[in-house]
C-alpha cells in the first residue's frame, strides 16, 4: 500500500464514527465501497490514458486532514465575502467554510413552493437517502468520487417538485479559510419533471496555503426538466481542486453546464452528462485560464444513449506563463441513438512559450445517422487585431489584454440565463467598460 | 430505404478478387520463433554480423515486450509459436539473375494481379520491386536506374552490396524497441526493399514494390528502407495483395525513410490484402509501422494510403519534422466493410522550426466496420513557428458500423498554430436520391458520393494507382450502401 | 508635417518600395495612385508601422521626429491616423469601448483629462451623424458583421473622433457604391483643416471627384514616376495605367496588406 492511500486509511479509520449517518446500514455500505473501490485504484499515474498529462504526485505527497472545520472555527462575514462572490445579491444562498455549513452566513429562507435547498448536515439518516440517486453513478466514475463517497459529510442537496423553479440564481458558496484540510464535498440535484433550477457553485481559496477540494456533483433531470450551471473555481495559489459531476438526463431535459477554471495551483474535473431519452440535450461549456505554474484539466464525455438528442460543447483555454492545460472531450454516440446532433470545439491561446496545452476532442460513433463535428485550435492573438487596436493608440498591453479578455468572454455569451450571464460578465471582465 | 438497403447490402457484399492462390514449391522454416530462428533466417540471407547482432538484439527486447491493448480492435491472441518466419519460393533459391530466370509461375501470379514484371510490359515509367512471401522476386528497371547512381533492390542485396548504408540507417527512424511490432519485424524481417537516391537526383520513375503473401500460416516481416539524399526526389507506391484464407496472417512490416536535406519523398500505398469473409473468417493482421525522418532542412516527407484490405488495420504513417522548414503529409482513405476493424492516423512531430504539417484522413465505415482515427500533432518547445491543419471526416454506411476519431495535439510552443477539424456523418439521403433521380443506379451513385468524399486524397495519388484505388473503392463497397 | 526621403521598404526579402520621395505640408492632400501591386498599401503600412515591412533605408520626418524610431501606438497618439483598405474585426471588443480607449490614450498622451462616459458619448454621437451611422453600431462588437461600406465608414468615424494630424487612407473608396461614397467623402471632406494633411492612397480617380487633392502622385514598381495637379489624375482615367509601363516595370508585388 502507498503512503498516501495508508493515509487515507488512517483518515478513514480515525474519522468513521464522526461522519453522518453512522445508523445507516445503506450509508455504511456506501462509505465501505467508495473506500475499497479507492484503495484498489489507488492515485492514478501518468501511464494511465485518463490521466496521460496529469500528475499527482505533488497531491499524492500531501498529508492532509479530512475532518471537516470545527464548529466554533472562525468564520469570514458576509460583508468580507460578497466583494468576492459571483452572486452578491443573491436572494437565496448557502455558505461552507473549510467544508463545513455556515448557518449564520447562509441565506435558504423563502425559496418557492417545491425548491428545497438542503446541507447535508442538516439530514437525518433517512432524508438523506434520496441523495443517493444522483449521486449513484458518479460515485464510481474516478478513483477521487470514489474516495469522495468515502468521506462525504457536507454539501448542498437541491430538489426540484415537478414544475417548480428556481429563476433566481442560487449561490453556493465554498470558501476556504486554511491549508492543511481535504474537502470531501457534495452537491446533489434532483430536478423533477418540468422543474428549472439556476444555480452558481463558487470555490473561493482565501489562502496560500495547500489544501484539497475533492468535490462531486450528482445530478438528475426527469422529463423536461432544466439546470442551468455555473461553476466558478477561485482557489488558492497552492490547491487542488478536483471535481466530478455526472448528470443523467431523461427524455426532454436540458443541463447548461458552464465551468470556469479561473485559478488554483491545480485542478482536474470529469464531467459526464448521459443523455438517456430522446429529446434531452445539454450544453457543456467551458474555459480555463492558467498562469504562474496552474495547472487545469478537464475530461469531458457527452454519451448519446437515445435517438433526437443534441449536444454543445465549447472549451477556451487561455495559457500564460509556465501554465499547462489538458482538455479531452469523448463524444460517445451509442448504437441505436439516431438523429443525434453533436457539436464540439476547443479553443486555445497560447501566450507564452513556457506554457503547454494538450488537447484532445475525442469522438465514437455507433450509428449511422448522425451529424457529429468537432475542431480544435491552438494558436496565438490576432496579430491583424492586435496591429489594429496599438495604430488606433492603445498601448501594448492594453491591446493585448482586451484582446485576450474578448477571447475569453465569447463563452458568455452561450449563458441561457440572463442573471447568471450578467453576473459572470460583471466578474470576468474585473474592469470598468463603457 | 429499404430498397436502397438491399441494393446497397448487394453492393457491399463483392468478393475479394485477389484471393487465388499460386503453387510454387516452398522453402520454409519450421513453426515457431526462438533465437534460433533468428540466427537462421540471418545465416539463409548469409549476412554480415553486425546485422545478426542487431536481430538478435531487437528479438531480446522482443521477448520483454506486450502487444499494444491501446488501439480499438479486438482479435483473439496471437500464438507466435505458431507462425512460419521464413518462406521462400524453392526455384529462387539463389536469386534470379533475370526476369528470365524467375519462375515462370510467379510471373503469372503477377500478371493475374496486373503487377507487369516484364519491363518490356511494363506501363512506362514505373520500376517494380515484387516481393513474395518472404523474399524479393524480382526487380526491374534496375540497370537504368543505377545509370544515375540510384540503388533500387531487395533489402537482401542491399545487404550484400551496400551494408555500409544499411548499417547507417536501419533502425534509425523506427528503432528496435519502439513497439512490439517492430522489433518482432526488427528479429525476423526476411526481405523488402531498398532504396538510395544520390545527392540532386531526381528519380524519373515511379518505384513500386508489390508485396504478396501466399504461403499458408506465413508471417510477412518485411523491411523497406528508402534513404533520399539532399536535393533528391523520389516517388514511391506501394501495393499488397493476399489469397483467400480462412485463417488469419500476420503481416507486420517496416517502414523507414530519410529525407536528407532539400529531398521529398513521396509515398503512396494500396493496400489490399485480404480482409476476411463477411463473417470475419480470415484475413490479413496489417500491423505495420512506418515511419519518415525529415532529418534535413526544407525536405519534405508526403505519405498518402488507400485502406482497403486486411482483417484489422494498424498502422500510423508518421513523419518527424526534425529539419527547419520540413513539410510532413499525410493523405489517408480507409475503409472498413463486413468485420473489417481498422486503427489508423499519423503522427506529425515537430522539432524544427517553420516546419509544416498536413493531415487529410477520410473513414468510410461500413457492414459492421469498425474504424478508427489516431492522429498526434505534436509541437516541441523549440518548434518556433509550426503549422499543422488537419481534417478528419468519417462517412457511415449502414447502422450497424463504427467511426472514432482520437486526435492527440500537445503543443509547446506559444508560435504554433494547430488546427484540428473533424466531422461524421452518413451518406445522404437527398445526395443518393439526387444522383438516383438523374438516372444513376444505386451503385453508381454511391460510389460517386464516396469517390467525391475522397478526392482530397485521390488525387494525391500517383495516376495509374489513382485509377486503382478508385477501383478498388467501389469493389470493396459493394453491397455495402445502404 | 511630413518628409519621406529615398525609402526603400521590403516585405519578406522583396523589395517593394525603391526610393519613396514625399514631402506633405500642412493642411495638404495628397493622392498617391498607382496599378496593383505598385507598393501603395506597403507606402501606408510603412507610415502606420506595420513590422512585417522592413524599411531597409530612408527616412520619414513627422512633425519634426523620426517617424521610424516610433512604434505603431506612440505614432497613433502623435497624431498618425491609418484607414484600414480592409478593416480588421474584433469580435468580443466593443466599437465604443475601442473608441473611447483610443480617444483617451490620445488625450492623455497630450495632458488632457480623459472624457467620462457621458461627455465622450455626447462627442461621439455628434460624429456619428455626421457619418449617416446608427448609434446601435456603437454598442456592436469592433467591425465584426459590418458590411463593406459600414466599416468603411466605422474608419472614418474613428478618424472624426480621433482628430489626427496626418491621415493616411488606405482605398478608402474600395467596394463602395456610390451613396456610401458620398457619404464617407463628406466625412472625409468636413476633416479638412488646415493643420491637418491627408494622404488618399487610391487604384481609381473615383474617390477624387469627392475629395479635391492638392496633388496627385503616380506610384508604380515602387517608386513615384509621375506628380502633379488634380489634372494628372483625369489624364490617368482617361488613359489607364499602361502609359506608365515604361517608367516603372508594373509587375504584382505583394503588397502586404
Amino acid at each position: 500500500m502507498s503512503t498516501a492511500i495508508a493515509h487515507y486509511q488512517s483518515e478513514f479509520e480515525r474519522l468513521g464514527t464522526l461522519l453522518p449517518w453512522q445508523d445507516s446500514p445503506q450509508w455504511q455500505e456506501w462509505r465501505q465501497s467508495g473506500w475499497a473501490h479507492f484503495a484498489s485504484l489507488g492515485f492514478p499515474t501518468t501511464r494511465h490514458e485518463e490521466w496521460k498529462y496529469t500528475s499527482l504526485a505533488a497531491l499524492e505527497k500531501l498529508a492532509l486532514s479530512c475532518a471537516p472545520a470545527a464548529p466554533e472555527a472562525p468564520q469570514p462575514t458576509w460583508d468580507a465575502l460578497k466583494a468576492r462572490a459571483v452572486l452578491p445579491q443573491a436572494r437565496h444562498r448557502a455558505v461552507f467554510v473549510d467544508g463545513r455549513y455556515s448557518p449564520q452566513l447562509s441565506q435558504l429562507d423563502g425559496l418557492p413552493a417545491g425548491i428545497a435547498v438542503r446541507p447535508l448536515s442538516a439530514l437525518s439518516a433517512r432524508d438523506s437517502l434520496g441523495l443517493q440517486v444522483p449521486l449513484q453513478a458518479v460515485r464510481a466514475r474516478t478513483p477521487f468520487a470514489a474516495l469522495n463517497a468515502a468521506f462525504m459529510a457536507e454539501g448542498a442537496w437541491i430538489t426540484a417538485a415537478a414544475e417548480a423553479s428556481l429563476d433566481d440564481p442560487l449561490l453556493i458558496l465554498y470558501v476556504t479559510t486554511r491549508g492543511g484540510q481535504a474537502q470531501h464535498v457534495v452537491n446533489a440535484y434532483h430536478l423533477a419533471a418540468g422543474s428549472r433550477v439556476a444555480v452558481a457553485e463558487q470555490y473561493l481559496g482565501l489562502t496560500d496555503e495547500a489544501y484539497f477540494v475533492n468535490q462531486v456533483a450528482g445530478v438528475q433531470l426527469e422529463a423536461g426538466a432544466q439546470l442551468s450551471h455555473v461553476k466558478l473555481q477561485q482557489e488558492g495559489g497552492r490547491a487542488y481542486h478536483i471535481g466530478a459531476l455526472q448528470a443523467s438526463q431523461q427524455g426532454g431535459s436540458r443541463f447548461e453546464s458552464h465551468s470556469f477554471a479561473l485559478s488554483g495551483a491545480f485542478g482536474r474535473n470529469d464531467m459526464e452528462a448521459a443523455l438517456l431519452e430522446p429529446g434531452a440535450s445539454v450544453v457543456m461549456n467551458g474555459l480555463y485560464r492558467v498562469g504562474g505554474r496552474e495547472f487545469q484539466d478537464f475530461h469531458t464525455c457527452i454519451r448519446h444513449q437515445s435517438p433526437d438528442c443534441s449536444s454543445d460543447e465549447y472549451f477556451k483555454g487561455v495559457l500564460d506563463g509556465s501554465g499547462r492545460a489538458v482538455f479531452n472531450g469523448k463524444i460517445v454516440v451509442a448504437q441505436d441513438a439516431q438523429h443525434t446532433a453533436s457539436r464540439q470545439s476547443n479553443h486555445n491561446l497560447l501566450l507564452s512559450d513556457q506554457a503547454e496545452v494538450d488537447t484532445k476532442p475525442q469522438l465514437e460513433i455507433f450509428a449511422d445517422d448522425v451529424k457529429c463535428s468537432h475542431g480544435a485550435t491552438v494558436g496565438q492573438l490576432d496579430e491583424d487585431q492586435w496591429f489594429y487596436l496599438r495604430s488606433r493608440g492603445l498601448d501594448p498591453d492594453h491591446a493585448r489584454t482586451l484582446l485576450i479578455e474578448a477571447f475569453a468572454l465569447d463563452l458568455l455569451s452561450s449563458i441561457g440565463h440572463a442573471g447568471l450571464r450578467a453576473a459572470m460578465d460583471h466578474l470576468m471582465r474585473g474592469h470598468a467598460h463603457v | 430505404m429499404s430498397d436502397s438497403a438491399s441494393t446497397l447490402e448487394a453492393i457491399i457484399s463483392q468478393e475479394y478478387q485477389h484471393g487465388f492462390e499460386t503453387s510454387v514449391e516452398a522453402d520454409a522454416l519450421p513453426r515457431g520463433l526462438s533465437e534460433d530462428t533468428v540466427r537462421m533466417i540471418s545465416a539463409k540471407k548469409n549476412e554480415p554480423e553486425f546485422l545478426l547482432e542487431w536481430r538478435l538484439a531487437a528479438f531480446r527486447r522482443w521477448l520483454d515486450m506486450k502487444p499494444p491493448e491501446w488501439a480499438s480492435v479486438h482479435h483473439p491472441p496471437i500464438d507466435y509459436q505458431d507462425i512460419i518466419y521464413y518462406s521462400a519460393p524453392k526455384s529462387q533459391k539463389d536469386g534470379p539473375k533475370s526476369l528470365d530466370e524467375v519462375d515462370p509461375e510467379l510471373l503469372k501470379t503477377y500478371e493475374k494481379l496486373g503487377i507487369p514484371l516484364h519491363e518490356r510490359a511494363i506501363l512506362a515509367g514505373v520500376a517494380v520491386d515484387a516481393v513474395f512471401d518472404s523474399v524479393s522476386v524480382a526487380t526491374t528497371f534496375k540497370d537504368k536506374l543505377a545509370e544515375k547512381g540510384i540503388i533500387f533492390c531487395s533489402f537482401s542485396e542491399a545487404v550484400q552490396e551496400h551494408p555500409e548504408l544499411v548499417r547507417q540507417y536501419l533502425g534509425s527512424v523506427v528503432p528496435v524497441q519502439d513497439n512490439f511490432y517492430a522489433a518482432l519485424n526488427s528479429a525476423v524481417f526476411s526481405d523488402g526493399s531498398f532504396v538510395y537516391i544520390p545527392p540532386g537526383v531526381r528519380c524519373p520513375m515511379e518505384l513500386s514494390t508489390y508485396f504478396r503473401i501466399n504461403a499458408k500460416n506465413t508471417g510477412q516481416f518485411e523491411r523497406t528502407l528508402i534513404i533520399a539524399d539532399r536535393d533528391s526526389y523520389v516517388s514511391y507506391l506501394e501495393g499488397c495483395t493476399a489469397p483467400m484464407r480462412d485463417e488469419n496472417q500476420l503481416h507486420a512490416a517496416v517502414v523507414e525513410l530519410v529525407a536528407l536535406e532539400n529531398a521529398q519523398i513521396k509515398y503512396s500505398t494500396v493496400q489490399n490484402w485480404y480482409p476476411g469473409d463477411k463473417e470475419g473468417r480470415g484475413g490479413i493482421y496489417n500491423f505495420v509501422t512506418k515511419r519518415g525522418d525529415c532529418r534535413g532542412a526544407h525536405s519534405k516527407i508526403s505519405w498518402t494510403q488507400v485502406e482497403t484490405g486486411s482483417a484489422i488495420t494498424w498502422k500510423y504513417p508518421s513523419v518527424i519534422l526534425r529539419g527547419d522548414h520540413s513539410v510532413g503529409e499525410f493523405y489517408s482513405v480507409a475503409l472498413t466493410n463486413h468485420r473489417q476493424q481498422a486503427d489508423t492516423g499519423t503522427k506529425m512531430i515537430h522539432m524544427g522550426k517553420n516546419t509544416r504539417s498536413t493531415i487529410i484522413s477520410k473513414g468510410i465505415s461500413a457492414g459492421f466496420g469498425h474504424q478508427a482515427y489516431r492522429g498526434l500533432v505534436r509541437i516541441a518547445r523549440a518548434a518556433q513557428n509550426a503549422r499543422n491543419y488537419t481534417q478528419c471526416d468519417s462517412l457511415l454506411l449502414g447502422d450497424r458500423c463504427a467511426a472514432h476519431t482520437f486526435p492527440y495535439i500537445e503543443v509547446k510552443n506559444a508560435s504554433a498554430k494547430v488546427e484540428h477539424e473533424a466531422s461524421t456523418s452518413r451518406i445522404g439521403e437527398d445526395q443518393l436520391f439526387f444522383c438516383r433521380q438523374r438516372g444513376l443506379t444505386m451503385e453508381d451513385a454511391v460510389s460517386m458520393i464516396v469517390n467525391g468524399f475522397c478526392k482530397e486524397v485521390f488525387k494525391e495519388l500517383p495516376m495509374e494507382f489513382a485509377v486503382e484505388a478508385q477501383k478498388l473503392l467501389g469493389v470493396s463497397l459493394e453491397g455495402s450502401v445502404g | 508635417m511630413l518628409i519621406i526621403k529615398d525609402l526603400h521598404a521590403s516585405v519578406g526579402d522583396k523589395p517593394i518600395l525603391k526610393g519613396i520621395n514625399l514631402t506633405v505640408n500642412a493642411g495638404e492632400v495628397h493622392a498617391i495612385m498607382g496599378p496593383n501591386g505598385s507598393g501603395k498599401s506597403t507606402l501606408s503600412n510603412v507610415l502606420a508601422g506595420r513590422e512585417n515591412v522592413t524599411v531597409t533605408s530612408g527616412s520619414i520626418e513627422y512633425l519634426g521626429q523620426d517617424l521610424l524610431a516610433l512604434e505603431v501606438e506612440e505614432r497613433a497618439r502623435a497624431g498618425v491616423f491609418l484607414a484600414f483598405q480592409y478593416p480588421v474585426e474584433i469580435p468580443g471588443v466593443g466599437n465604443v469601448y475601442l473608441l473611447k480607449a483610443a480617444l483617451n490614450a490620445q488625450r492623455k498622451h497630450r495632458g488632457l483629462p480623459e472624457l467620462d462616459a457621458m461627455e465622450f458619448l455626447a462627442l461621439v454621437k455628434d460624429k456619428m451623424k455626421l457619418m449617416e451611422m446608427n448609434e446601435s453600431m456603437l454598442y456592436r462588437a469592433v467591425n465584426e458583421g459590418f458590411s463593406g461600406g459600414e466599416k468603411k465608414r466605422n474608419e472614418i468615424l474613428q478618424m472624426a473622433v480621433l482628430e489626427p494630424k496626418l491621415a493616411i487612407l488606405d482605398e478608402t473608396d474600395s467596394g463602395l457604391d456610390i451613396d456610401a461614397l458620398k457619404i464617407v467623402a463628406n466625412g472625409v471632406n468636413s476633416l479638412r483643416h488646415p493643420e491637418r494633411s491627408m494622404i488618399l492612397v487610391t487604384h481609381y480617380q473615383r474617390l477624387l471627384d469627392y475629395i479635391k487633392p492638392d496633388y496627385v502622385h503616380v506610384l508604380a514598381a515602387g517608386r513615384i514616376v509621375r506628380s502633379g495637379g488634380p489634372e494628372l489624375a483625369h489624364e490617368l482615367e482617361k488613359q489607364g495605367y499602361a502609359w506608365i509601363g515604361n517608367e516603372g516595370s508594373g509587375q504584382e508585388v505583394s503588397s502586404g496588406s
